[in-house]
């Protein structure tokens, strides 16, 4: 019965991806990565909300807190509620930008506002690098989610058949079939977790549940400094992730986009029932499979076997949505940015050719670097928050000069790298954060000795400050 | 102090404040609400008030920009 509905969900998912493109059968490139913004508030919710509720944090939430108790949920609660607020005043100018400057990708605004190509190229091979590892983690958590079946077959064909969907996905109707089929997975995930809640609150009583939350380790000094940097360094990144760019340029207005961010915290009220999975575990000392298994070995402990094939599913559909944003975003980098001048219907050919190498790419590094990738994983929002500064540039029209955008950009690089990979000593402080402050330091730099007019547009209509003239 | 100010305070430096500023002590601490830990509730009535935060910020301005149809 687990199998039949989980196979039931998993062909509603493909049959919703083929309707998606229904009226948008000839799609340009920008129907192909952006649905030509025609987008309205649920879709663009469904879709930027999307990383919210990731097979990540479906699976991984639960399991890192029963693990690392309160200061986990601090930091990865925290850093998502607040990356909505800096959503709510950056997003509606990252979608203003975009319009205005006719932008697909998040380095297309580069290379509008900064008119530097090694920015626009450095900016997008980085995107790229700490992109590709998020994939391979999308990929081990639908092994995860799929190994409860017990299934006689291989990791490689569920990769692959994972892969498969996925492509077939985005080759049907690009952004369009992410966004329609994350309304199902939003859908499902939702009544997963309540199913599991109310399961467990049956099966198990109040006290004992409490007695598991206090039993959670506390924070030290060290740890309320970590968390506090991560806080503040994972909600910046959030915002300017990639995807998350791309996303928002699938918008029909601004307004569309500010509205939603003040949704997305309630949307955030299921992480309490999802914590109930953790507790129960850590009240009944319930054996796991694997060590992100919680949420998965709590439902077949709990629920009937329809419903185990119903969360199944929704942690698959989660990572598959996921992996289909990232893929997207990777492929509209390399035929935009990286590769140059391209027609329209060439752009998204090396976009589908792109998409295929990185589902391969997934699928091998599943198997091969599994360890490794958990690792990697840790460096995106490393990586990516030190976009912020040159994005903050960008929208609020500072005037700095590429020259110095691009040493704070790689300056932030190399030294949060540097800290996180040798393992420096830095007193608690999120290295992402020490090089955010060492990159924006050279970029206010590069405005205060006003070095920026020789390669900024100083044109005034293309000032995107709010409630000024955007075009 | 002007209404663009307001709203930024009430949208985003109010959320920051409640969620940053009382965790170093709070999730050190043994205190508990209805027998959890005070900094799991605290993590949780912060998620509907940012929301109500930002709503405020919307009431306030953000709802009549001409530029953002």
């Amino acid at each position: 019965m687990a199998s039949a509905v989980f196979a039931a969900v998993i062909i509603l998912s493909f049959v919703v991806a083929f309707f998606s493109r229904r009226n948008h059968g000839r799609q340009d490139s920008r129907d192909f990565f952006t649905a030509s913004g025609q987008f309205g508030g649920v879709l663009v919710f469904l879709l930027t909300v999307g990383e919210t509720y990731s097979i990540g944090s479906i699976m991984g939430f639960p399991a890192a807190a029963m693990k690392q108790g309160i200061p986990f949920i601090d930091w990865f609660l925290g850093y998502i509620v607040l990356a909505y607020p800096v959503g709510y005043f950056l997003n509606p100018l990252l979608w203003k930008a975009g319009r205005v400057w006719n932008a697909l990708t998040f380095a297309d605004l580069f290379r509008t506002y900064f008119r530097s190509r090694f920015l626009e190229v450095i900016v997008a091979v980085s995107a790229i690098l700490f992109m590709l590892p998020l994939g391979e983690l999308q990929m081990a958590g639908i092994l995860t989610a799929i190994s409860e079946f017990h299934w006689p077959v291989s990791s490689v064909t569920i990769t692959a058949g994972a892969a498969l969907l996925t492509f077939s996905w985005l080759a049907l109707s690009g952004v369009r079939a992410p966004a329609w089929v994350a309304a199902i997975k939003d859908t499902i995930v939702i009544v997963a977790i309540v199913l599991i809640a109310v399961a467990v609150l049956r099966d198990s009583s109040w006290h004992a549940l409490a007695a598991a939350s206090r039993a959670m380790p506390l924070s030290t000094a060290q740890g309320n400094v970590y968390a506090v940097t991560t806080i503040i360094t994972q909600a910046l990144g959030f915002c300017v992730a990639p995807q998350t760019i791309a996303f928002i340029f699938t918008a029909k207005s601004a307004r569309i986009v500010r509205r939603n961010q003040i949704v997305m915290p309630l949307y955030m009220l299921m992480f309490p029932l999802l914590l109930l999975s953790s507790l129960y575990a850590g009240a009944t000392g319930l054996p796991m499979d694997a060590k992100n298994s919680v949420f998965i070995s709590v439902a077949a402990a709990l629920l009937p076997s329809w419903g185990l094939g119903l969360v199944a599913a929704a942690c698959v559909l989660s990572g598959l949505v996921i992996l289909a944003g990232i893929c997207l975003s990777i492929g509209s980098l390399v035929s935009r940015n990286l590769v140059q001048g391209l027609s329209d219907a060439r752009q998204k050919d090396c976009a589908r050719l792109v998409i295929t190498f990185c589902l391969i790419f997934s699928v091998f590094a599943a198997m091969r670097f599994s360890a490794l990738m958990p690792v990697l994983t840790t460096m995106f929002y490393l990586g990516v928050i030190q976009l912020f500064p040159a994005i903050l540039c960008m929208v609020r029209s500072v005037p700095v000069a590429a020259a110095f955008v691009t040493a704070g950009f790689l300056a932030g690089e190399t030294v949060s790298l540097a800290l996180a990979f040798f393992s420096v000593p830095t007193g608690g402080v999120n290295a992402g954060f020490i090089g955010l402050l060492v990159n924006a330091a050279i970029v206010f730099t590069g405005y205060r000795v006003g070095a920026a007019s020789a390669g900024v547009i100083a044109d005034p209509h293309l000032t995107l400050r709010s409630g000024n003239k955007v075009c | 102090m002007t209404l663009s100010r307001l709203r930024i305070i009430a949208g985003l430096g109010i959320p920051f404040f409640a969620v940053l500023v009382p965790m170093p002590w709070l999730s050190s601490s043994a205190l508990t609400v209805g027998g959890f830990p005070v900094a799991l509730v605290w993590i949780f009535v912060c998620l509907p008030l940012t929301s109500f935060c930002m709503a405020l910020a919307w009431m306030s301005e953000d709802h009549q920009h001409p530029d953002e149809d």
